[in-house]
């Protein structure tokens, strides 16, 4: 399933890079600052859902040259290298490098299409180097359980659903989360909880009963 | 907040014999929590109403304090725990020095005051470096969903009716984010090490509600 999931950017790759940085500048904002609070200058950066690199062009301007981009999506990936970015094609339950070949793993808004948490934390603590650092956001799992559109919605029951993002100019599917699948026993096993942000981004996600709630959230961990 | 912790005193003795029916649902996942050592810890129960969870502590091997804000049940407690050293106080101003215990455990406390940093930096205080804290409280997303407004706010406190025990008692909580739970504060003094959350299916019964989870549990060691 995740890679369908993670394919379907391929369909959607010039339609989501013209509108992807605008549509989530307000979470960037964020996103950049929890980076920023972290030393990564000068580190080797890994940016797992790189997409067309626009973050990395944004990394390499903040932190130094050492950024490395994996995707899932080869259209997006040609965009990337079209802009002489060093990415490659690879899943993140299975990153195409060595054992500590990285000082820092970043991904944005990329870990939820997969339904394999686990495997995803073996293999990021597998290519970071021992103290290295960890800092993902991801779509938040209380945005997901009100994404099943339902009066009988089951916040436990795993299913597929239709993530309208960008006020309204793309819907993608996605397979819901908990937030103990997010902060698991495999999760604190390998990494430290350094810092956590949830917020709300209703100009990338749709508003769904008119409430305010969060729609992503960024965790922070080092590797232990 | 005093109100919201006093308002147990007004059901005591119906609360206690609700709670020691919990077992399954709420003590179990609490109990399978607690995977540390308890031999020969100095352990305070906070908020430890009549005292039911000192047993369990106890045959771990753990020497117990109880501490709760309703001096009914802390009677109750002393009754039936003699041995036991129980206190009325306040979880914001613990009453008790820096760096002397081993263990804090707390079940449906934590959320009850509007600033869950208070307890994050007493606990701190009165834990010795490498101490276990261990708590089970209301989970945000039920805090959420229980609003009583029609537009719903997650980011702004709001005091929330929560119906308890198949809708025995309804309890006021002021509504948390994961913002705080997680907070600076509490990643400070913590690092942590388990999180779990939990459905309830006793907490109410809305014929045909959502279902999602209305605790969580924490744990985490001292820094």
């Amino acid at each position: 399933m995740i890679n369908q999931l993670t394919k379907q950017y391929n369909k959607l790759a010039v339609l989501f890079s013209r509108i992807h940085d605008e549509g989530n500048k307000y979470s960037n904002r964020v996103f950049y600052n929890v980076l920023r609070a972290n030393n990564l200058q000068g580190k080797k950066i890994l940016d797992l859902g790189c997409g067309n690199g626009a973050d990395i062009e944004y990394y390499k301007y903040r932190f130094g040259d050492a950024v490395t981009g994996v995707d899932a999506s080869e259209k997006l990936l040609e965009e990337a290298k079209a802009k002489s970015l060093d990415v490659c094609l690879g899943y993140f339950d299975h990153i195409p490098f060595g054992d500590s070949a990285f000082d820092t793993v970043i991904s944005k808004y990329a870990f939820q299409t997969s339904d394999n948490m686990s495997q995803i934390y073996e293999e990021v603590s597998r290519v970071l180097q021992p103290s290295g650092t960890f800092i993902f956001l991801v779509v938040h799992p209380f945005r997901q359980f009100f994404e099943k559109k339902s009066d009988h919605k089951n916040f436990f029951e795993k299913t597929i659903v239709q993530s309208v993002l960008f006020d309204g100019e793309v819907t993608v599917e996605e397979p819901t989360h908990t937030m103990q699948e997010y902060l698991s026993p495999e999760f604190f096993k390998r990494f430290s909880l350094q810092s956590y942000v949830e917020k709300a981004d209703f100009h990338s996600a749709e508003r769904i009963d008119g409430n305010e709630y969060p729609t992503y959230m960024i965790i922070s961990a080092t590797k232990r | 907040m005093t109100n919201l912790s006093k308002q147990y005193n007004n059901f005591s003795e119906s609360f206690s014999h609700y709670v020691s029916k919990t077992d399954d649902v709420i003590r179990r996942p609490f109990y399978d929590s607690l995977t540390f050592d308890f031999k020969g810890k100095k352990l305070l129960d906070m908020a430890c109403g009549d005292g039911q969870d000192i047993p369990n502590y106890e045959q771990r091997g753990a020497q117990c304090f109880g501490l709760d804000a309703s001096e009914k049940l802390i009677e109750e407690a002393k009754k039936v725990h003699p041995t036991t050293e129980f206190k009325v106080g306040d979880m914001r101003a613990l009453p008790y020095q820096d760096s002397s215990f081993d263990i804090v455990v707390s079940k449906y406390a934590v959320g009850t005051v509007e600033e869950v940093d208070t307890i994050f930096s007493e606990v701190a205080r009165i834990l010795k470096p490498g101490g276990m804290f261990a708590y089970l409280t209301t989970h945000p997303l039920r805090l959420f969903m229980e609003q009583p407004d029609s537009k719903k706010d997650y980011f702004t406190q709001k005091n929330v009716d929560l119906l308890v025990f198949g809708g025995a008692f309804t309890i006021v909580e002021p509504s948390h984010t994961f913002n705080e739970f997680f907070s600076p504060e509490y990643l400070n003094h913590f690092d942590m090490l388990s999180f779990s959350e939990h459905h309830d299916p006793e907490s109410a019964n809305f014929p045909g509600r959502d279902i999602y989870p209305d605790f969580f549990i924490v744990v985490g060691k001292k820094k």
